[in-house]
This record gives C-alpha cells, sequence and structure tokens, in this order.
C-alpha cells in the first residue's frame, strides 16, 4: 500500500489500542499501569503486645465452600449491635464450623450508603467483629474467623431509601476449606 | 436690577451649593476589597507556548485569591519581560515590579505540560515575594472517581488540567493521601478482596503495599517528615488507630476504644499531633490525639456526625459536620474548638482538604446522585468548581508544593 495509507493504517491501530486500553491497564494518559509485581508478606510486631501482624487471609490460602450459604445478619442504622432476631444465623455458621472442622470462616462487613465511606469502612469492621465475637461465645476458635469490610463500597442492592439501606447494612458468611 | 442681583446671588449660591448636592449622591466604584491588581500588558509574548503560559498565569493569578487581572493597562503589580514560545519550546526572562520591591525570573522548557508548570511556578512566586504566603499553583489534586460500583484513584493540576486516571478498580478504593513530596499517594484498595493500603507513584507504575494485614488497613496517612504512617487496623478486635514504622516494622496502638471504631486520621503540620474520627462517644466525632502521650482530646461538638478532618498549614482544622439537615465544611480553631461554617448552603459539601495556602480548600459537593469538586475559599471568594470532564468525583486530597 502508499505511504498515507500506511500511516492511516498505523493511526487507526494506535487509537484502538488506546481504546482498548481505556478500561485496563494503560490508559490515554500513560499513567494508569498498576502492576503490583510480586512482593512478600511483610510482618510487623505491635509494640504493645509483641504480637505478630501478618496478612494471610483465608481466600488467598483455600478455596471458597460453594455448598453452604447462610442468609445474611441485618444491622440497625449506624449500629454494630446484634439483633436477637439475628442470632440464629450466626449459630447456623456456628453449627456448620463444628460439624466441618477443616472449615474457616471470611465475615464481611458492609454499610448503607449515608455517611462519610471512610467512617462506614470502620463500621463495617464492627459489623464484621460482632459476628466473629458472637462465634467465639458460640464455641468457635477465633483463629477461625476473619472479619473483612467494604463499608458501603459493595452494596447488596442498588438505590436508596429505607428498604435499600436495610438491606446493605448487613454482615455476610463465606466458608473456605 | 435688584431682580437681575437677586438672581445672579441667587446663581452664585446655587452653584455654591452644586457641589454639597453632588457630594450628598453616592458615587460608588466597584472593587473587591484587598486584592492587589496584576498587569501583564509590557509582556510581549510570542507563539502558541507563550499564549499558552500567560493564559495559565492570568489563572492562576486570579485563582490564588489574592489578585486580580487589572483591566486598564496598569497595575500594582507590572510583570513584563518576554514569553517567548516559538517551536515549542518556552523560553522566559521577566521582570515582576511593584511598589515595595521586584524580582526576576526565567526559565526554558519544551511542550506544553512544562510551559503551564512555568506559569505555576511564576505565579507561587508572585504570591511569595509580595504576600509571603505559599502559592496553590504548582501543586495537584488526587481524588477517587466513581464508575458505577468500581472507580479509580485519579490526579489532576490544581486548575484541574492534566487529568490521569489509575488503574480501575472493580469495588471503588478510598481515601488518597499525599506523601510530603507529593510523589506517592496512599490509598485504600480492595484488589486483593479486602481493605489494603497501597502506596501508588503519582506519575504511574508499581505500587507497593503499605499495610495488608488480616481484617481492616485504612486511612494510611504519612507523617509531614515521611517516616510514619497513621493507620486505623483491627488486629486488637476492634477498628483502633496505629501508627506503623515501615523501617522499624512496629505497629503503635494509638486509641483504645472497644467499643468504638477510628477512621479517618491526618497530621498535623509539625507532625506531633493526629487528628481523627472516633464515634467513640456515640457518634463520630473529630478527636486530636499526641502521637506521643496518646491522650485523645475530643475537637467537635456542634453538629450530629463530624467526620473527614484535614489540617491546614496554619493550624486550622477543617471537617465535614452534619447540622440542619445537610453537610456543611467546617473550620475550627484547634485550640478552642470554636467552629464556623465555610460551604454555602443549599448543598451537601464533605470531603475537605487544605491547599498548602491554609486558605483554600478543595471538596466535594453533591449534585443528586453525583459528587462534582469544588474549591471554598475561607477568606470570602465564591466557591470555583474545579474544571473536570463530567464525572462522579470524591474524596479530594491536596498535594503540597510541587517542582
Amino acid at each position: 500500500m502508499n505511504i498515507s495509507t500506511y500511516k492511516a493504517a498505523i493511526a487507526i491501530a494506535a487509537v484502538a489500542v488506546l481504546a482498548a486500553g481505556c478500561g485496563g491497564k494503560k490508559n490515554n494518559n500513560g499513567a494508569g499501569a498498576i502492576d503490583d509485581g510480586e512482593y512478600g508478606l511483610e510482618t510487623y510486631t505491635d509494640e504493645e503486645t509483641g504480637l505478630a501482624l501478618t496478612g494471610l487471609p483465608f481466600d488467598q490460602t483455600r478455596t471458597p465452600v460453594t455448598d453452604v450459604s447462610i442468609a445474611p445478619v441485618y444491622f440497625g442504622y449506624d449500629s454494630f449491635q446484634l439483633p436477637g432476631a439475628e442470632i440464629a444465623k450466626i449459630q447456623q455458621a456456628a453449627d456448620i464450623l463444628r460439624l466441618n472442622p477443616g472449615y474457616v470462616l471470611i465475615v464481611s462487613g458492609h454499610c448503607d450508603e449515608r455517611g462519610s465511606n471512610e467512617y462506614n469502612l470502620s463500621l463495617g469492621e464492627q459489623r464484621a467483629l460482632a459476628v466473629r465475637n458472637c462465634l467465639s461465645t458460640l464455641g468457635v476458635s477465633l483463629d477461625r474467623v476473619q472479619s473483612r469490610s467494604f463499608g458501603e463500597e459493595r452494596p447488596a442492592v442498588q438505590g436508596t431509601g429505607e428498604e435499600a439501606w436495610r438491606l446493605n447494612r448487613r454482615g455476610e458468611f463465606a466458608f473456605y476449606r | 436690577m435688584l431682580r437681575n442681583t437677586a438672581v445672579a446671588i441667587i446663581a452664585v449660591l446655587a452653584i455654591a451649593a452644586a457641589p454639597s448636592l453632588k457630594a450628598a449622591t453616592p458615587f460608588v466604584v466597584e472593587k473587591s476589597i484587598g486584592k492587589e491588581t496584576v498587569s501583564i500588558a509590557s509582556l510581549q509574548v510570542s507563539g502558541d507556548t507563550g499564549g499558552l503560559f500567560v493564559n495559565v498565569l492570568k489563572q492562576d493569578i486570579a485563582r490564588s485569591g489574592w489578585f486580580e487581572m487589572a483591566t486598564g493597562g496598569y497595575g500594582g503589580i507590572e510583570i513584563s519581560g518576554r514569553a517567548d514560545g516559538r517551536g515549542g519550546a518556552l523560553s522566559t526572562s521577566v521582570q515582576v515590579r511593584w511598589g515595595g520591591g521586584g524580582f526576576a525570573w526565567g526559565d526554558t522548557t519544551s511542550g506544553n505540560v512544562e510551559a503551564r508548570w512555568q506559569a505555576h511556578r511564576l505565579a507561587d512566586e508572585i504570591v511569595r515575594r509580595v504576600k509571603g504566603r505559599q502559592g496553590i499553583a504548582a501543586t495537584r489534586i488526587a481524588f477517587v472517581e466513581k464508575n458505577g460500583a468500581g472507580g479509580a484513584i485519579c490526579i489532576c493540576d490544581s486548575d484541574g488540567a492534566g487529568l490521569q486516571k489509575f488503574h480501575a478498580e472493580a469495588v471503588s478504593p478510598l481515601s488518597p493521601y499525599f506523601s510530603p513530596d507529593g510523589a506517592t499517594i496512599y490509598y485504600t484498595s480492595f484488589t486483593r478482596g479486602y481493605p489494603c493500603i497501597f502506596g501508588v507513584p503519582s506519575k504511574g507504575g508499581q505500587r507497593a503495599p503499605i499495610a495488608n494485614f488480616t481484617g481492616l488497613n485504612t486511612g494510611g496517612a504519612v507523617s509531614p517528615d515521611g517516616k510514619l504512617v497513621a493507620a486505623v487496623l483491627s488486629h486488637p478486635g476492634n477498628p483502633e488507630l496505629f501508627v506503623i514504622n515501615r523501617v522499624t516494622k512496629k505497629a503503635t496502638r494509638l486509641t483504645r476504644t472497644p467499643r468504638g471504631a477510628e477512621a479517618s486520621p491526618c497530621w498535623s503540620p509539625d507532625g506531633n499531633r493526629i487528628a481523627y474520627v472516633s464515634d467513640e462517644s456515640g457518634t463520630p466525632q473529630i478527636y486530636v490525639i499526641d502521637s506521643e502521650q496518646k491522650t485523645p482530646a475530643r475537637l467537635s461538638y456542634d453538629g450530629s456526625q463530624n467526620v473527614a478532618p484535614s489540617w491546614g498549614a496554619d493550624g486550622r482544622i477543617a471537617y465535614c459536620s452534619k447540622r440542619d439537615g445537610g453537610y456543611a465544611i467546617v473550620v475550627a480553631n484547634p485550640a478552642t474548638g470554636e467552629s464556623t461554617v465555610v460551604s454555602p448552603a443549599g448543598a451537601d459539601w464533605e470531603d475537605p482538604s487544605w491547599a498548602p495556602d491554609g486558605r483554600h480548600i478543595v471538596c466535594s459537593r453533591r449534585d443528586g446522585r453525583t459528587c462534582s469538586l469544588w474549591v471554598l475559599d475561607t477568606e470570602g471568594d465564591k466557591p470555583v468548581k474545579l474544571s473536570l470532564p463530567f464525572g462522579d468525583r470524591r474524596s479530594p486530597e491536596w498535594s503540597g508544593p510541587l517542582r
């Protein structure tokens, strides 16, 4: 082909590369690529207790248990208190862990959209930890349960209003083996 | 004859009276109180990059809040010399003069981006020399741009130019916070499946994990000396405020609130104290803690919820306060706790972050289902929307002065 067609083809190809990259690794400003590379898990020490802090969440080292599911535990507004009606679900989780000694559990805590995103991340963690503490009182060893929070960032239900908010203020159960 | 004299006398008296009548009619001149005028009429400009330099310079001078561009040929501050922008390069040789002094300035760069940054640096130098204050033009703003359930950390210049988006994440990241030199952005990311604090170079590239312990890792805020990172961790069984040292690998606990959670730490300019959110009292409020003695003091008492503190260069603390049914930005004196609302009524304003001049604040404003970024002025200028294409943006963070 002649020069101008060749140049046009390159131009079209370049645009295609940029367009394809917009949602993924590279954006059209070039600063987008984030490469985590390989990094080891660092160990920190809590100065007060001398205990090591490590990062080994269960879902990085184990496989999900897919044939078990428990309904989420629901919370009141701006609260991490466990309503009495929700305890039965936590009892179910304790039973599953007792019957399956190889299982572990990640409880995730979530919030409705109201309030600051950062504060809701901490509140979501309190909700997950409330469920974890309840499991401990039901006889489950704490090292079989991990907490994590998504704050308001992973709603179960999109939208606004009392019903959406109620369904988003929750703790969810995910088992791993 | 007498009648003519009487008319003459009356006429003279009328004329004599006229000036006082004139004085009684108010003659109002519209003038912004306290703003000195700047003129670039004597600046010789050539080429496209020269024109770009001048346009950005004029906008930076106005956005500083201290000046306005002269409408006539003269100003209290005169900029002369040349900005030679032919061939894509920009060579400047400039004299800035005012009643009390003057200085010379010049640089040579290539390309449009560097031409903009020459203007930013000169504007900040004018603010520094004339007002003795830190300028805000040669700075950047990081923020979160949401896209459905996901989002990305983004960065732009203080005038909205140079927008760059980092890696799109399926769950929206949170809380960008600049390192003191502006080279790194610390933020909370869910890409590992749970909240972890990462540090990503502001220019893009490989990010490094800062805190990725099981449970909660959020609120990553680097100290002014760059040596410590404040963070909210939950390994005590409850979210608490810690300071971690990346060299010694020690995590030092600062708060002890088994029934309360902490969030959003930010450092004082001298690095001795941290302002943060705690709901230990039952509602989220602003506290200040001394990073050595670990004794927290509550700062906020007005409003039903007080979140998102930012500690300014002159010592004042800005935060978001829920009062009268809406969210407002307030500025508080850390010694007395006295707070003043600085955002306009009629909208929800959140996520304040001080500019390095200790005068302007970038924040988000809710517009229905999305938010936009605005710059507020604590000296009374009107809020100015950050000039960006349409998007849903929040959690802005203003860098310190950059080279």
